[in-house]
């Protein structure tokens, strides 16, 4: 017959057992925390090379535009606030109905998602065409977006004195040569996006020079 | 009668398991280091790159709004005349109604260290050439 274990025995190999019970879930309590922590970080980056992307194809390829209001009068269409921003920018054909301009607005909603809406006519006085619009999130978690616009100094043409501003003469015909968007995350991360737009450049003006030249209404 | 494992099969068994832990270990870190890698890449490109768009809109010698940047970077910018190729033709690089073909080398740093480098050919005003 076997002979049965010492108290020592049990307890030695109780004892084992904890120790690699424990190391066991440490293990694998590391290795998940570890996972998860990799993948919101590579989520995160993920969604800022996206933002990046969508915020520069849409910026860089803004253009000026004018469009009639609702009593028939033509005016820009360009709408640049604080925490807002409407504009035209050139896009690729796909086809030709859709045409190759899209009107855009990027703004923070009521669930703290940072969206663009997208559509193939422009807004009228602000006002978006329900039927026509698509919206896209391009980020979730934002706390707030502030946008600020680079415009030549007043009365002036040349690149030399450029000023930032918070908001954009609703009646200048002309569009901001550089629009920087700062996003404020609900995790308290923050980060900067600035471009230029329509080509603009020291040397470069998307027409001709013409700083501030607003409607006659 | 089941035989016992003998001390060596148990030995072996035992080492198997912890050289699996430590691979899933090393997999994991490894991962993880790897995203950090391509967050630090895309982060320096894209200060670097809001220092681009920033020179070529304000002008080379404008000064850089220190708010654009994480605290401790710093970024500045060159612009020299652009450098001539052995196979060219020098003729081609020569001013022309004082317009030449310049580059700007915008160099950002991390306390003090210069961490990225981009440079970008453009024609702009021989006047303006340091």
């Amino acid at each position: 017959m076997r002979k049965p274990f010492t108290l020592i025995e049990v307890i030695i190999a109780l004892a084992l057992f904890v120790g690699l019970s424990i190391s066991c879930v440490t293990l694998v309590h590391g290795l998940t925390s570890s996972m998860e922590s990799q993948t919101a970080r590579s989520k995160h980056v993920e969604s800022l090379v996206l933002l990046d992307r969508t915020i520069k194809k849409m910026f860089t390829n803004m253009v000026p535009f004018k469009w009639r209001d609702l009593d028939n009068q033509s005016v820009p269409h360009f709408g640049g606030y604080s925490d807002r921003i409407r504009f035209a920018y050139l896009n690729r054909i796909n086809n030709l109905q859709d045409g190759g301009l899209r009107f855009a607005e990027l703004f923070v909603n009521d669930d703290a998602q940072l969206v663009a809406v997208y559509q193939t006519r422009p807004f009228v006085e602000g006002v978006q065409a329900n039927e026509d619009a698509y919206q896209s999130v391009l980020s979730e978690g934002v706390d707030s977006v502030e946008f600020s616009y680079v415009s030549v100094a007043e009365n002036e043409q040349s690149s030399e004195n450029l000023e930032w501003l918070e908001d954009w003469d609703e009646d200048r015909l002309d569009i901001p040569l550089g629009v920087r968007i700062m996003i404020r995350w609900q995790n308290e991360n923050a980060e900067s996006f600035f471009w230029r737009t329509a080509g603009n450049s020291y040397y470069e003006r998307w027409g001709a020079w013409k700083n501030g030249e607003e409607i006659n209404r | 009668m089941k035989s016992k494992f003998t001390f060596v099969e148990v030995l072996i068994a035992s080492l198997i398991l912890a050289f699996g832990a430590v691979a899933a270990v090393e997999m994991s870190s490894r991962a993880h280091l790897q995203t950090y890698d391509v967050e630090d890449q895309w982060a320096k490109e894209h200060l670097v790159a809001l220092g681009a768009e920033y020179y070529l809109l304000f002008g080379h010698d404008a000064e850089f709004p220190s708010d654009m940047l994480p605290e401790g970077f710093s970024i500045d910018c060159e612009l020299n005349e652009a450098p001539i190729g052995d196979d060219v033709n020098e003729e081609k690089y020569d001013p022309l109604n004082g317009w030449i073909l310049g580059e700007y080398t915008i160099r950002l740093y991390s306390d003090g260290n210069e961490i990225h480098t981009l440079t970008i050919e453009k024609i702009v005003a021989e006047d303006d050439l340091q």
